[in-house]
C-alpha cells in the first residue's frame, strides 16, 4: 500500500469532480448539521448511504478507499461498543453482562448514533478531498472569507501529508532492511521503532518545512499588506442550481430540528 | 560588476566558520559555477548573498555585498528578492503550491501587479521552461527534472537579474540534465547571471564563463577504481536470478513488467534509467522490500539495500548507534558491536563523528553514513540507488573506490545510477530500464 495516496486528489471527470468547490462545502456543512440535528438511527443510517453514494459516484476506486474506509469502520466499532458499556445516560435494557460490565441496548443505540455521526461525516469530507483539487479548495475557503494566511496553510497541508506518508513508509522499509521486522520483535522494540520512525519524520518534515519557509520568504510572501488574486471564478448555473437545492435543505433540516422530527425513539439519545 | 562581495565571512552560533574571508564579484550576463567539496560554504554563500544570513539565520558576519555598487545590508529579503532569487537543494519544497501554474504566480500576487502583468509573467515564465503542458499537474505528478524546471519558472516570474542555482542537476537522468543546462544557456542569452553551485561541475563547463572555487583548488576526479583495487573474479554462478517479475502499485501503475536477468556473484552491474522507469521498484522488489510480486526471485545470500534518500533512513540518535543498529538486531554481542563500528567507521570516515546525530551531517555524509550502515551488516549483495547524490568529487571518489575495494573482494554490486560516465568507470555489467522493462543488458560476464 502507497500511504500517501490515500489523501491525495484523484482525478476523473464525474458530476462531483466537475462541482465547485463552494458547493461541495456547502454540502459538507449542510450534512455535517443534519448529522448533529437529527438523532434518529434510521434517518442517520440514510445520511451515511447519501455519502456513500456520492463516493460512488465519484467512482474512487475501491483499492484507494478500502483501509480508510476500514479504519472509518473501526472507529465507528470501537465507538458503538464504549458507548455500549460506558453510556451515562437513561439505562433500562439490560442486553449481557460479564464481570461488572454491563452492555445496555440504551448505550448501544447511542454508540449506533454516534457511529453513524461519523461515519457520515468522515466519508463525505474525505470524498470532498480527494475529489477537489488542492488549488480549488483553496481557492474555496477563500471565496468563503477565510484569511488568505489559513487557506494556504490548508492547502500546504494537503500538498505535504501525502509526502510525510511517504516518508513513514521508507523509514518503515529501512528498519526492515536493517533487520528490524515488526512482527518478529517484543511490544518494547516495536515502540521504540515507532518512537524513532516518528521523531525521523518530525525531523524530515521540520527541514523541509524551513527550506520552504524560505521559498515562501523568497517570493515576497506577505511582504504587502494586500495581494494580488488572478483566479476569480464565478459560480456556473449549474452550481447555482445545485447551492439552491443545498440551501433549501439546510432550511427543511432546520426546520426539522425546531419541530422535533427525527429525534429518535429517545430524545437523549441524540447527545 | 553587478554583484560583489568583499572579504565575507560568516560564523555560525556553534562556532563553526562556514566563510572565511571570500571575495567574489559576478558580470552582468556571465555564469559562475562556485564549486568545491561538501561543507565548504557554498550554500551559506547564497543565503548571505540575499541576507537569509543573517536576517532569517543567525550568524555572526563580516565584509559587505554590493549589488549595482550599492551595499545591500539594510535590505530586506523581499527587497532582494527582486533582483535575486535562489533555487534551493531540495525543489519539492519550493512546490508548495498545488499546481505548477499556481507555484509560479504565487511572488507575482505577493508583489501586488496587476492581474495582466501577472498573467503575462507566469506565461511567459513556464513557456522558458517548457512545461505548457503541465501547468496544471500537481508536483507529485511531475518527474525530477519537470521539478527543477517548475522551481525554476518560479523563480524567474519574480523578474531578477540573477539567478542562484544550488545544485540544480543533482537526482536528474542524463535528459533532464541535458534540458535544464539547455534552459540555463538560454537564460544566459537572455542576460540574466547566473551562479550555478555545483559539486561536479563538469556537465556544465562548456556554458560557463568561469568556475570559482571555494575551500580548496578544484582537482578532477580521481577514478579508475579498478586499479586501485584490483579486479575482481566473478563466479558463473547467480547471486540473484530474476524470472518474469511484474510488479503493479495498487494505485494501478504498473511498475515493472515481465523482468528476466541473472546477476553473477561477484560483479558489478550499473543499472541505469530514465527517472520513473522502475529502478528503485526493481531494487525494492530485489531487497524483498515490496509485498505484492509477482514472478520470481532467486536471491543467493542477503541483500542489502541502500535508499535513494538518506534523511529518511537514518534514525538513531547518533551516528555510532546509526551503525550498530542492524547488528542489534542480530543479537550480536556488545564486544563486537563496538569492534566492528570502529572498523567500518575508519573505512567511511567517521571515527571523528561517531557522536554526532545524523540528521546534522551534510547531504552527502548522510549518503556515506546510510551506505555503511549496510556495509556493517555485510551483505553479500549490495544495492545502491544513486550513492553519487551530493557527494562532492574527492567523496565520491573515495566511495567508489572503497566499492570497487568490496567487489574485488567478490562483493556483489546492484547500482543504480544517473551518471552513465561513472558507470562505465565502475561497472562491468549494464542494465538498462524503460518504462518497467529491461531494454538492454550487456555484460562482461556470462553466466
Amino acid at each position: 500500500m502507497i500511504l500517501s495516496s490515500l489523501f491525495k486528489y484523484y482525478q476523473a471527470d464525474t458530476l462531483i469532480h466537475r462541482l465547485d468547490v463552494r458547493v461541495k462545502i456547502i454540502f459538507l456543512i449542510v450534512l455535517s448539521s443534519a448529522c448533529v440535528i437529527f438523532g434518529n438511527p434510521g434517518i442517520l443510517f440514510g445520511l451515511w448511504l447519501v455519502s456513500l453514494a456520492i463516493l460512488f459516484t465519484a467512482r474512487i476506486p475501491w483499492s484507494k478507499s478500502k483501509y480508510l474506509f476500514y479504519g472509518f469502520v473501526f472507529l465507528a466499532v470501537t465507538v458503538g461498543l464504549t458507548q455500549g458499556l460506558f453510556y451515562y445516560g437513561p439505562r433500562i435494557h439490560l442486553i449481557f453482562q460479564i464481570g461488572n460490565f454491563k452492555f445496555y441496548q440504551e448505550g448501544l443505540i447511542y454508540g449506533l448514533i454516534q457511529s453513524l455521526r461519523s461515519l457520515t461525516i468522515l466519508t463525505a469530507g474525505w470524498t470532498l478531498a480527494l475529489t477537489t483539487h488542492p488549488m480549488d479548495l483553496l481557492f474555496g475557503l477563500r471565496k468563503f472569507k477565510f484569511p488568505f494566511e489559513f487557506c494556504f496553510l490548508i492547502a500546504m497541508s494537503l500538498r505535504f501529508l501525502p509526502q510525510i506518508l511517504d516518508h513513514i513508509q521508507a523509514n518503515y522499509q529501512a528498519q526492515k532492511a536493517r533487520g528490524f521486522v515488526f512482527s518478529k520483535f517484543s511490544f518494547l522494540d516495536k515502540w521504540q521503532a515507532l518512537m524513532r520512525m516518528l521523531s525521523t519524520v518530525l525531523l524530515t518534515s521540520l527541514q523541509t518545512a524551513r527550506d520552504t519557509a524560505l521559498a515562501i520568504d523568497l517570493r515576497a510572501f506577505r511582504a504587502y499588506p494586500k495581494r494580488t488574486f488572478v483566479r476569480e471564478n464565478p459560480l456556473r448555473a449549474q452550481d447555482k442550481i445545485w447551492m439552491f437545492f443545498l440551501l433549501a435543505t439546510a432550511v427543511l433540516i432546520v426546520i426539522a430540528g425546531i419541530k422535533g422530527w427525527g429525534l429518535g425513539p429517545n430524545s437523549a439519545y441524540r447527545g | 560588476m553587478m554583484l560583489e562581495c568583499r572579504n565575507l565571512s560568516v560564523r555560525y552560533p556553534n562556532g563553526f566558520l562556514a566563510l572565511d574571508n571570500f571575495s567574489f564579484s559576478l558580470a552582468k550576463e556571465e555564469l559562475v559555477i562556485l564549486s568545491g567539496p561538501t561543507g565548504c560554504g557554498k550554500s551559506t554563500l547564497a543565503l548571505r548573498l540575499l541576507n537569509i544570513i543573517p536576517q532569517n539565520i543567525p550568524a555572526e558576519v563580516s565584509g559587505e555585498i554590493l549589488l549595482d555598487g550599492k551595499e545591500t545590508s539594510g535590505l530586506g529579503i523581499h527587497e532582494l528578492s527582486k533582483r535575486i532569487q535562489l533555487l534551493l537543494q531540495n525543489p519539492e519544497a519550493m512546490l508548495f503550491s498545488p499546481s505548477v501554474e499556481e507555484n509560479v504566480q504565487f511572488g507575482p500576487e505577493n508583489l501586488c501587479l496587476e492581474p495582466a502583468e501577472i498573467s503575462r509573467r507566469v506565461k511567459d515564465a513556464i513557456q522558458r521552461v517548457s512545461l505548457e503542458e503541465k501547468k496544471l499537474n500537481g508536483p507529485d505528478e511531475l518527474s525530477g527534472g519537470e521539478e527543477q524546471r517548475a522551481a525554476i519558472a518560479s523563480l524567474l516570474a519574480m523578474a531578477p537579474d540573477i539567478l542562484i542555482l544550488d545544485e540544480p542537476l543533482t537526482n536528474l537522468d542524463a535528459q533532464g540534465k541535458r534540458d535544464l543546462i539547455e534552459i540555463i544557456t538560454a537564460l544566459k542569452n537572455a542576460g540574466k547571471s547566473i551562479v550555478v553551485i555545483e559539486h561536479r561541475p563538469a556537465e556544465l563547463l562548456e556554458i560557463a564563463d568561469r568556475v570559482v572555487c571555494i575551500g580548496g583548488s578544484h582537482s578532477p576526479l580521481e577514478r579508475g577504481a579498478r586499479s586501485v583495487a584490483g579486479v575482481s573474479n566473478p563466479s558463473h554462478t547467480p547471486a540473484v536470478r530474476i524470472s518474469n517479475l511484474s510488479f503493479t502499485y495498487e494505485s494501478g501503475f504498473q511498475a515493472l513488467r515481465n523482468i528476466n536477468f541473472e546477476i553473477s556473484r561477484g560483479d558489478f552491474v550499473a543499472l541505469t534509467g530514465p527517472n520513473g522507469s522502475g529502478k528503485t521498484t526493481l531494487a525494492l522488489c530485489l531487497a524483498g522490500l515490496l509485498s505484492g510480486v509477482s514472478g520470481q526471485i532467486q536471491r543467493e545470500g542477503e541483500i542489502g539495500y541502500v535508499f535513494q534518500r538518506p534523511e529518511v533512513q537514518l534514525f538513531c540518535g547518533s551516528v555510532r548507534e546509526e551503525l550498530a543498529f542492524g547488528l542489534k538486531n542480530r543479537r550480536i554481542s556488545k564486544k563486537e558491536i563496538a569492534e566492528r563500528v570502529q572498523k567500518i567507521a575508519q573505512k567511511t570516515g567517521f571515527e571523528l563523528l561517531l557522536d554526532r546525530h545524523p540528521h546534522t551531517l551534510s547531504r552527502g555524509q548522510m549518503k556515506r553514513l546510510a551506505i555503511a550502515s549496510l556495509l556493517i551488516l555485510e551483505p553479500d549483495v549490495l544495492i545502491l540507488d544513486e550513492p553519487t547524490v551530493g557527494q562532492d568529487e574527492a567523496n565520491l571518489a573515495g566511495l567508489m573506490n572503497y566499492l570497487a575495494e568490496l567487489n574485488a573482494g567478490g562483493k556483489t554490486i546492484l547500482m543504480i545510477t544517473h551518471d552513465v560516465e561513472l558507470a562505465g568507470d565502475y561497472a562491468r555489467s549494464f542494465l538498462k530500464m524503460e518504462k518497467g522493462e529491461i531494454v538492454k543488458y550487456d555484460s562482461l560476464i556470462t553466466v
